[in-house]
């Protein structure tokens, strides 16, 4: 197959242009404030320290808030790019739905794959245009029986015979990636078009049809991602992530999308890709050296993403799409093990940094994923230099000039803190506020219960977010520290029913968390007691971590957070809802003779 | 989770429902290549990496196209 002629950005510089400018100027003219007033007494080292880390910590503040600022300037709409489709449009090829599995209860996750099939028959897809393959990697035994099993029940309620797959890998080698392209090496030429996913992965029939029109009608794109919402969040943490990915995520995805040109994201499921495309350019090499920064690439789906784009493949996020939804961490802890993954393969890009030929927006995109677990680096940084500046810095001399009778006192640039401060608290605030005041103004806030309680929904995720950010600023910099320290972070199995964290287990996750607050404030009380009162909203939750982390895995009652999808449950997941049901009321015993039949 | 036995009925039918999987499962052979992509750098990219080890962010180079798979 011929790759596409390479093309530029498509119209995606102006706006990159834009946010890249405007967010560097806001880190300048913080580390400018900052400068004066760490200067009024005199220029130190740690003053230009200190500058420097709030330009980057500013910078990056920024960069998040511009894209959702850019995204509320647009609407959700079929790309331009996009060929018009029309909705009934006769599909040519062939689509295999991968559906990888690691350890997962397998009844859950086949009960998925059931109602995906229906949702799809229901939108009229022809039983011989879309399959699905279950690719299993995992290692316990007993689970890979009752996968079996399972699979023959999948069979014989949908009739799959033939057109839904099962295999075990013999050794499961380059994880997620290696399970992926383990399948294309021995299927791949049967199909057309790869529908990837992740185990909890739901999504609608019309949805995947529509993304296979577009696909064909587009003869150079070779990866379309949707934008995919949390479903099923029962805590505390759960919802309040639930309701930022339905609530603001779109926003920030219109941003994005204004600014991905050809060389838009994949995020590794729920994503379509055109295989012949996919096979030639995304064969992933094995970094020399052990891991973390060697062997398998484990964050593999941004490369991917890069690989595509540099053999001239459009890649495109398409947020106009709906009908794609996953499931998240349900508590602080899981999150956090979540998060040690994605840290070890972001870093894991600097390898990648100047791989050749890579389109330029690609390597920036690395540098993004790198930026988003070092950042907080940066601010803890800034806290500890700041904590000890005092006794880094000379005393005051009042009368610096030799002969003259007067002491000379330092400017009050207090003005000038107290700004960066509240440029800062903007930067945090401002985009989500303006999100619940355009979907209010707009009528979007009408899927969340109304303008009233979508704000209030807004304030309250920005006070959660507020306590529990500390929490995860640690956990972060602990998986940094380990990564830089040479400590991988394995393939741990998820938990995905876990919600509830007793105080012992929370204990036992973030003892580590409390005693650094502890220690904190005590520093910061008897090297700089002015900052107590400023460090405290970091201190604070740091030392109620365990209870922080409780509190919030809790389950989650009223009316606040709520979303469109809890209001009105998505076709694909009532179905999904009622065949599990079915299937854990009462296992039917005869599996075997059925499928045979 | 369900009880293995519930669903597989007895423990010989469980092992005739594995052979049954394993049959019923199998996907098309239809084998396709899937080339192992080039993410070594040049000269300056190395400079580029030594910088990078600097900080403690890893090893400079990656490796060429895997073989012998």
């Amino acid at each position: 197959m011929p790759a596409p002629p390479r093309r530029s950005g498509e119209g995606a510089a102006p706006a990159r242009a834009v946010a890249l400018v405007l967010s560097l100027a806001a880190g300048a003219g913080a580390f400018m404030l900052f400068l004066q007033f760490g200067s009024a007494d005199g220029l130190q080292w740690i003053d230009i320290l200190r500058s420097v880390l709030i330009f980057l910590s500013t910078w990056w503040l920024a960069w998040g808030a511009v894209q959702g600022v850019m995204g509320l300037f647009t609407r959700a709409r079929v790309p331009r790019a996009c060929a018009p489709v029309l909705p009934d449009a006769p599909i040519a090829g062939r689509t295999v739905v991968l559906v990888p599995v690691y350890n997962e209860d397998p009844a859950v996750t086949f009960a998925r794959i059931a109602a995906m099939d229906a949702s799809l028959a229901a939108a009229g897809a022809a039983p011989a245009q879309v399959h699905f393959a279950i690719l299993s990697d995992t290692r316990d035994d007993a689970i890979a029986r009752q996968e079996r099993l399972w699979f023959l029940h999948l069979l014989r309620e949908r009739e799959g015979v033939g057109r839904i797959f099962y295999r075990r890998r013999a050794d499961n080698r380059g994880k997620k990636a290696g399970n992926v392209e383990e399948f294309i090496q021995a299927s791949g030429a049967a199909y057309d078009h790869a529908l990837i996913l992740d185990a909890d992965s739901l999504m609608e029939g019309g949805t995947i049809l529509a993304m296979i029109r577009r696909m064909e009608a587009e003869p150079d794109l070779g990866l379309l991602q949707t934008l995919p919402k949390i479903i099923r969040a029962r805590t505390r943490f759960g919802r309040a992530m639930q309701f930022s990915a339905a609530f603001y995520s779109p926003v920030f995805a219109r941003g994005l999308a204004m600014m991905q040109g050809r060389t838009g994201p994949f995020w590794g499921h729920n994503a379509l890709v055109r295989m012949r495309a996919f096979a030639e350019a995304c064969g992933l090499p094995e970094l020399a050296g052990k891991p973390p920064f060697g062997g398998h690439i484990l964050s593999h789906d941004y490369v991917e993403a890069a690989l595509l784009a540099r053999a001239g493949w459009r890649v495109r996020l398409d947020d106009d799409l709906g009908g794609s939804w996953e499931e998240g961490p349900e508590n602080i802890v899981e999150h956090a093990k979540r998060d040690r993954r994605w840290c070890q393969g972001n870093l894991q890009h600097s390898r990648l940094l100047a791989a050749p030929g890579l389109r330029p927006w690609s390597r920036f995109v690395f540098v993004q994923g790198i930026f988003a677990y070092i950042a907080p680096l940066f601010w803890l940084a800034f806290m500890a230099a700041s904590i000890a500046a005092p006794s880094l810095t000379p005393p005051l001399d009042y009368f610096p000039e030799p002969y003259w009778p007067f002491p000379v006192f330092p400017s009050d640039e207090t003005s000038k803190a107290i700004g960066l401060a509240i440029g800062i608290f903007g930067l945090l605030l401002l985009p989500k506020l303006l999100i619940a005041l355009a979907a209010g103004i707009g009528g979007r806030a009408r899927g969340f219960g109304g303008a009233l309680r979508a704000m209030g929904s807004t304030l309250a995720e920005l006070l959660f977010s507020s306590v529990t950010a500390p929490v995860l600023l640690m956990f972060q910099t602990r998986s940094v520290l380990q990564v830089l320290m040479g400590r991988d972070a394995g393939w741990p199995a998820h938990n995905r029913s876990d919600g509830f964290v007793p105080l012992a287990r929370a204990w036992e996750a973030a003892h580590w968390i409390v005693i650094w607050g502890i220690a904190g404030l005590a520093g910061t009380w008897w090297l700089a007691p002015v900052l107590v009162f400023w460090l405290s909203p970091v201190v604070v939750p740091m030392i109620l971590a365990p209870f922080i982390i409780t509190w919030s895995s809790g389950e989650s009652r009223g009316g606040l957070f709520a979303t469109p999808q809890e209001a009105e449950t998505p076709p694909v997941v009532a179905l999904h809802d009622a065949i599990l049901a079915r299937w854990q009321a009462g296992p039917p015993a005869d599996i075997p003779a059925a499928a045979a039949g | 989770m369900l009880d293995l036995t519930a669903v597989s009925g007895t423990a010989s039918a469980g092992l005739d429902a594995d052979r049954l999987a394993e049959t019923l499962g199998a996907p098309p052979v239809a084998p396709l290549a899937m080339p192992r992509q080039v993410l070594e750098r040049g000269p300056g990219a190395v400079r580029a990496g030594l910088a990078l080890r600097l900080f403690g962010l890893g090893d400079a180079r990656t490796s060429g196209p895997r073989t012998g798979h």
